[in-house]
Formats: C-alpha cells, sequence, structure tokens
C-alpha cells in the first residue's frame, strides 16, 4: 500500500480508529495485522521473507543473550550472514552476476551462473538495516533481546516505516509498543498536519518536477547544457520532496497513533558543507552508518589515512544500500571523496576566511558554503538520478555545451515544458526553500525548545480562522495540484 | 472522550468545507483525446464508430499507403462518416465502457464496428496493468456528471491504477488445457541464452493458449457491450480480426487449431444468442498478408498485424457486411 493512494485514504482511518477503541493489551495485535496488510497489499508473498527475517533475527538476539564468551559472536555472525545472504540474492545477486560475467568474458573463463529475474521485495534494505540494528544492540548489551514474538514482529513490520523509514532503532521504537497511547488532540491534529505537509511535498512538488526530470534524464541525446542542469536542480527538490514527504508522512501516521518517529531530514540544502549535510539528510540511514560501520572500524580515532580510509568505505557502502548498480557506487564515492576533501582542506578555508576578512559564520560566508555545498550535492545527483555511468559521463559532459542559445524567456521550452509550468515549478522550489529558511532561522533562535516545538508554538500563535484557511487550502491543493500519474517514492526502490 | 468528540466534529467541519470547496473549485484531469474525439464526431453526426486496436493500423514502412482499416472503410463508403476511434491496445472491456457512454449520450450511429482481437483474450492484455485503460473507462462512466467535480482528487490519490499488479502480471500461470507451460515472465521475456525460435514459440503458446469460457473478463465485456448498444437502438458489427493461424498452426500444432475452433465456436454461439452476427475473418488470410511485427516488446513475432492488402481485405468484408452498398447506394 502507498502513502497517496485511495486504500491508505481508507485504511488508515480504520486502523487509527481501531486502535484508539481497543482495549490496550490487544492493541499490538492489531497494528501486526494492519501493517501484514498494509505489506501485503504490495507484493503478498514477500510477507514470507519478512517472517522469515523476524524469525531468525528474533531467535538469535535471544540466544546472543543467553550465551556467553564466543557463541555469542557465533550467534551474532549468524543472524548477520542470514540477513545480509536475503539482501544480497534479492538485491545484489543479478549486479554482482553481470560484472563477473563480463570479467570472465575478459578473461575467456566458462561462466554460467544462473540469471534470476527477480523482483526486489520493497523496503527490504530497510527493514533489514533496522533488524541488523536490534540484533547488534543486543550483542552490544545496550538492549535487552525483545521476549514477547508479537512485538518484535510488530518492531520491524511497524507500518508506517516498514517500507521506506525512518531506519529506527530499537531502544527508540520498541519500548513503545508497550506504552499505552491514549487519545492527544494536539498529538493527534499534530500528525495529521505533519501527513497533509507530506503528501503536499510528494504529489504537489516531487510528482511535478519528476515530469521535467523524467522527461530529461530518459532522453539524454536530445539535451544539453541548460536543460541539464535544470534537470539535475529539478531532481535535487524532487528526491528531497519525495523522500521527505514519505517520511513526513511516517512521522506524522506513527504520530497520531501514539509513536514517536526519529526525524529523517532537517533543511539539508541550507547545509554549510558535506559533513554538514549528512547530518541533514536521511538521518536515520546516516546515523546507521556512523553507530554500524563507522565507528567500529574506527572512526577519527585512527591515523589519518586509515580516517580518510573509514569515511571513504562508509559512504561507498551507503551508496551501496542504496542499489546494486556502479551508478550509487559512484554517488557515495564522490560523496566520501568531498567529505575527505573537506576535512583536509579545513585549515585553508579558515585561512581564507581569514584573507577575506569574514567573521566566522557570518552571512556571505554562510551563503557562499550553502551555494557551493547544493552544488556538490548536485554534482553527486547526477550519478543518482542516471541510468548507468555512461549516460553521467553525458550529463557532465555536455554541462557546459549550448549555453550560447539560453533565453530566459523560453526556459520552459528548454526543458519540454510551458513556460507557466516552469515558472510554476519555480514558484514551488523558492515556497519551499523560503519556508526552509524560516524554519531555520526560527528553530536557531529558540534551540532549547526543540524544532517541532518552536514551530507548532508559532502556528498555534496564528487566529483560529487562518490556520483553518491553510488547512481546506492545503488539502484543496494536495487534490488538485497533485500529479495524475504513477510516480511511486523514489525510495520505495531500495 | 471530550477531546474525541471534539476532533470527531471539527473532522466532520473540516471534510464539509473541503467538500464545498472543491465542489465550486474543481480541478480539471484531462480527458483522453479519444474520447473528446468520439465527442466532437458525433456531434457531426457520424453514421458509423469504427473502434480498434493496431490491428487496424499500418505497422510498416514497407506499406506505400499507411491508411488503416477505418481509412480504407471510409474511402469505400465516402457517403457514411465514419467515427474511427482506436488506440494501439485497445480491447473488450473498454469498448464496453464507450458502450455504456454511447448510450448515456444518447448518440445514434447507424453502426458500431467492433474488432475482436483473439490476442486480447490471453494474459498479456487480459491482466498486463499497461493494458487496462481505467483512466479511459472511469471518464467514460463520470464525463459531464457531478462526480467529475471530485474527480481529480480521486486521480490524484491513484483511482486510475489497475488493481492488477506488475508482479501479479508477471508471475501468473499459463496453461494450455491442464498442462502447465510457464509464468508470464518466462514465456514474454525469455533469458537470452533461448534460441529466436523458442523465443517465437513461448510468445505464440502466451498469446493462443487459453481456452475461452463464458467468465472469462473479456467475455463477459463483450455480452455486455451488445447489450448496451442493443439498447440503445444501435447494430453492432463484430469482426474477428484475422490472425497469421498457418504460421501459429506451424509452431503451435494442431492443438491449436482445435482450441481456436472451440475459442470462436464459443464467440459465435454468445453472440448468435443475442441475435448478432459474428464475422470470422481469423483464418481468411495467408502468412503473405501480415506483418511480422516490428513493435519493440514483439520484435520476430508473428501478430495480426495486416499490410495494406490485409488491411484492404477487412475493408471491403466490412464494407459487404454492413451493406453498405445498398445502404448508400454504393454499387460496390
Amino acid at each position: 500500500m502507498i502513502f497517496n493512494s485511495l486504500s491508505f485514504l481508507i485504511f488508515f482511518p480504520i486502523v487509527t480508529i481501531g486502535y484508539f477503541l481497543l482495549p490496550y493489551h490487544w492493541r499490538w495485535l492489531w497494528l501486526l495485522l494492519s501493517s501484514c496488510m498494509f505489506y501485503m497489499a504490495l507484493i503478498p508473498v514477500y510477507i514470507l521473507i519478512l517472517f522469515l527475517l523476524i524469525v531468525i533475527d528474533y531467535t538469535m538476539a535471544i540466544l546472543i543473550e543467553n550465551a556467553s564468551g564466543r557463541k555469542r559472536k557465533f550467534y551474532l555472525v549468524l543472524s548477520l550472514l542470514a540477513t545480509c545472504i536475503v539482501l544480497f540474492f534479492f538485491k545484489y545477486y543479478a549486479f554482482v552476476n553481470v560484472n563477473l560475467e563480463k570479467v570472465a568474458q575478459l578473461l575467456h573463463w566458462n561462466y554460467a551462473l544462473p540469471v534470476l529475474n527477480l523482483i526486489l521485495p520493497i523496503g527490504l534494505s530497510f527493514h533489514t538495516f533496522q533488524s541488523l540494528s536490534y540484533v547488534i544492540e543486543v550483542y552490544r548489551g545496550k538492549y535487552k533481546a525483545e521476549r514477547h514474538f508479537g512485538i518484535y514482529a510488530l518492531y520491524v513490520m511497524f507500518f508506517p516505516q516498514l517500507v521506506a523509514g525512518p531506519i529506527e532503532r530499537p531502544k527508540n521504537l520498541l519500548p513503545q509498543f508497550f506504552e499505552q497511547h491514549n487519545f492527544d488532540y494536539d498529538r493527534v491534529t499534530g500528525g495529521l498536519k505533519l501527513i497533509l505537509w507530506g503528501l503536499f511535498q510528494k504529489v504537489v512538488i516531487a510528482d511535478r518536477l519528476s515530469l521535467v526530470v523524467n522527461r530529461i534524464y530518459d532522453n539524454l541525446p536530445n539535451y544539453q547544457g541548460p536543460a541539464l542542469v535544470i534537470a539535475t536542480i529539478f531532481f535535487a527538490f524532487q528526491i528531497y520532496c519525495d523522500f521527505a514527504g514519505y517520511s513526513d508522512i511516517a512521522i506524522g501516521s506513527a504520530q497520531v497513533l501514539g509513536f514517536r518517529l526519529m526525524q529523517n531530514f532537517r533543511r539539508p540544502y541550507l547545509a554549510v558543507s558535506i559533513s554538514d549535510f549528512w547530518q541533514r539528510w536521511h538521518i536515520s540511514l546516516s546515523t546507521w552508518f556512523r553507530d554500524y560501520v563507522y565507528i567500529p572500524l574506527g572512526g577519527n580515532r585512527v591515523s589519518k589515512v586509515q580516517w580518510f580510509f573509514n569515511i571513504l568505505i562508509t559512504f561507498v557502502l551507503s551508496g551501496l544500500w542504496h542499489g546494486a548498480n556502479w551508478t550509487f557506487l559512484a554517488w557515495g564515492g564522490l560523496h566520501g571523496a568531498y567529505y575527505v576533501v573537506s576535512q583536509w582542506a579545513q585549515v585553508l578555508r579558515d585561512k581564507i576566511t581569514k584573507v577575506w576578512g569574514w567573521k566566522e559564520h557570518s552571512g556571505i560566508e554562510n551563503f557562499i558554503s550553502v551555494v557551493i555545498t547544493f552544488i556538490l550535492v548536485c554534482f553527486a545527483w547526477v550519478f543518482f538520478r542516471s541510468q548507468n555511468i555512461e549516460n553521467a559521463s553525458y550529463v557532465f559532459s555536455h554541462l557546459f555545451l549550448g549555453w550560447n542559445k539560453l533565453s530566459l524567456v523560453s526556459l520552459g521550452g528548454i526543458v519540454g515544458v510551458p513556460q507557466v509550468e516552469f515558472i510554476y515549478d519555480i514558484c514551488l522550489i523558492v515556497l519551499l526553500m523560503g519556508l526552509h529558511i524560516f524554519q531555520e532561522k526560527m528553530c536557531s533562535s529558540d534551540i532549547s525548545k526543540g524544532e517541532l516545538a518552536v514551530l507548532q508554538s508559532l502556528w498555534a500563535k496564528l487566529p483560529g480562522y487562518v490556520r483553518w484557511i491553510f488547512y481546506v487550502v492545503g488539502i484543496w491543493m494536495v487534490m488538485n495540484w497533485g500529479v495524475v500519474a504513477d510516480i511511486p517514492f523514489i525510495y520505495f526502490q531500495f | 472522550m471530550t477531546h474525541m468528540k471534539k476532533f470527531f466534529f471539527k473532522s466532520i467541519l473540516l471534510v464539509v468545507l473541503v467538500f464545498i470547496v472543491q465542489s465550486l473549485c474543481p480541478g480539471e484531469v484531462v480527458i483522453p483525446n479519444e474520447i473528446t474525439r468520439l465527442d466532437s464526431l458525433m456531434q457531426y453526426g457520424a453514421d458509423i464508430i469504427y473502434f480498434g486496436d493496431s490491428t487496424t493500423e499500418s505497422f510498416t514502412a514497407e506499406d506505400a499507403n499507411k491508411a488503416s482499416i477505418g481509412a480504407l472503410l471510409q474511402m469505400l463508403i465516402p457517403q457514411a462518416q465514419i467515427a474511427k476511434i482506436t488506440h494501439p491496445s485497445y480491447q473488450m472491456d473498454v469498448y464496453a465502457a464507450y458502450g455504456r457512454y454511447i448510450l448515456r449520450k444518447g448518440y445514434h450511429p447507424k453502426f458500431v464496428i467492433i474488432p475482436i482481437n483473439l490476442r486480447s483474450f490471453s494474459p498479456v492484455w487480459d491482466i498486463n496493468p499497461s493494458y487496462q485503460f481505467d483512466k479511459e473507462k472511469i471518464v467514460l462512466d463520470v464525463k459531464d456528471t457531478f462526480v467529475m467535480r471530485y474527480l481529480k482528487p480521486l486521480a490524484v490519490f491513484k483511482i486510475f491504477e489497475p488493481n492488477c499488479s506488475q508482479f501479479s502480471y508477471q508471475y501468473t500461470r499459463v496453461f494450455e488445457g491442464k498442462k502447465y507451460l510457464g509464468l508470464v515472465k518466462d514465456l514474454f521475456t525469455p533469458p537470452s541464452s533461448v534460441s529466436p525460435e523458442d523465443v517465437t514459440l513461448r510468445y505464440l503458446q502466451l498469446c493462443y493458449s487459453y481456452s475461452l469460457n463464458y467468465q472469462h473478463r473479456k467475455v463477459r465485456s463483450l455480452l455486455q457491450l451488445v447489450r448496451t448498444l442493443k439498447t440503445a437502438g444501435i447494430k453492432p458489427i463484430f469482426y474477428i480480426a484475422p490472425l497469421d493461424y498457418i504460421t501459429v498452426e506451424k509452431y503451435l500444432g494442431s492443438k491449436f487449431r482445435e482450441r481456436h475452433i472451440e475459442n470462436v465456436q464459443l464467440l459465435h454461439s454468445l453472440l448468435a444468442q443475442e441475435g448478432v452476427p459474428l464475422l470470422d475473418l481469423s483464418n481468411s488470410l495467408d502468412p503473405e498478408f501480415f506483418i511480422w511485427s516490428t513493435v519493440s516488446t514483439e520484435k520476430g513475432h508473428p501478430s495480426e498485424h495486416l499490410f495494406l492488402k490485409g488491411r484492404m481485405f477487412v475493408a471491403m468484408s466490412l464494407a459487404k457486411k454492413t451493406s453498405m452498398n445498398t445502404f448508400f447506394n454504393l454499387g460496390l
């Protein structure tokens, strides 16, 4: 089931009403059954894979907790292997197979591994990572193995974040299944507002921008410099609105039911550096890699060379997590390289700031940093969006061509849409960035309260009728400005 | 509990407000070209509506004249105005929706011509999510009614998306009688190691191994269409599009012919029960009338697409069938 569908609009109120009407001790079962239904609406048979992973990790976590010495490690490795094998089989087998075949052809070897046309179970990378984090936390002794099988299954399958995250940690989500959530007017309406905003980002902004992006990236040879630049910038906002929209709907849905999911995005395109970007983009994944890959490798408490290596390997793995394609590896690798270079050039940047006489974190320095970071991120998005490395190379090699024909009054024509629509797209991006700048200023002015609380208190200050106008117009806009096309959430494919 | 009540009443109020605003300022859904075309042609008083799929069109550069069967029929009977409503993969349940629309709008063409493409009963068409045309079907059912005001929100929330998924389509099991042949994905897109001959065999098995029965979705749509047109007082003309039966039989053997006869017989008797004749052109043409399709996904597969001489044959058969020679005094 997808969030922006009629079936979810019917499913979610039923689940919510049932949840609050049921006695507390039956609620976990209601949520589990609802989550099964949510997942089975996509490809029913794949729930068996999910069930298998749940049984393995549930059992292994208990075995780890009860064992000592080497046995603990053995069970951990067994659990990690089982989860990773499933992930490898569905997600990476075809990629590895194709590439091994190419190598074998070069070396004139006989190579005959069968081709399996498997469809990737939706959200596999998300829930496998959530399961991995649970087993690792139990192994580290930071969390007690969950004895209640149903609750553990619900931890993996909780429908708001089952398909595309946020990737939760056991210590945040698991205890919440034991809490008694009563109907709280402010919490429920807050969640609904978040759902509305998420839908707006997805169906009004992301889907609309995707029309331009898809047209250009699916027909690259027909386009040059200006169109490629516009498409890449549009893609930057498309993927943000698509994924942040999904996350907001997920967080909002969970909030309605009384659950707090972790924040996944924090205005990433206002980041002043690549490291800042990664503290704002897909936070649940970047912190996962930080906690379970980067720090175990030694983090920054090693030699400089080893540190840079740790950064690079973490980013390449993060790229690989996204998909079995060289483009994702290049995307991750490029971000890793950015990160390493930015750390290495820190001294140089400090000197430039001093020579030019800028105060630290002054407006102009921040502005230039934001722009440079955005450009670097967009360069990396080229790999992420391209079908293959050849297409990405085409984009880079044609980026500076065709600028002499540029005319501001016909930009829409360059990307193949009417000028009015193009201006409309630009207005949506400006609106989004304007909101982000406003939020950033508001939240930085009162850090102690927490972001959501700051925004909520600002919202509450508006007169009631103004808020109601916003709600009605917001819902109307989602319903009428949304794009009528089957444009799946980008992160579903991961 | 008071919080719940407050929430409940405010929610109702919000829904009512949104409903009012939506009624006053409805968003627009783009109407498919074929429907607007039908409306405008019927306003000019078209005598014949000719529905069609790719089998009515030219599919090769070798054709000097690329006229479709509809266009050729128009040349044969210039006095009659023919409204050609075609789409490469239109099929019976879309035609049934058009039938309901024609009845609802009170259009009164003298004839409606409907081709029956035998491949359209196979899984390749029947359960392929790309060939469901939910948008067309829904728009035909609600166009010019008050529901149109609320169609955009429903469309944004995926009401036009087909019920069947790519997964369920690709993993559908295909049978020849009781013999299991494979999954759709294995027959439609076999691995590259499979020989070209075997690729063709698998494709033909997928297209022609079905056995029709009265419960088949498309057969029920056919029946519904006949009854709708009869209610509207319009004479339907059904014909089975020619197929390259010699080539297909070469691959599938004599069992294909047996099944083909049974399937056509079922269509004949179904329409006969409704008092509607069926023009069976399925076995009328030899292989030289057919193009081995150059449609990318079907490259190298025999299909019902015809060269000009084949299309002309169908057009002439239809002209005769519609008795246009006497009706329009053409002397054909």
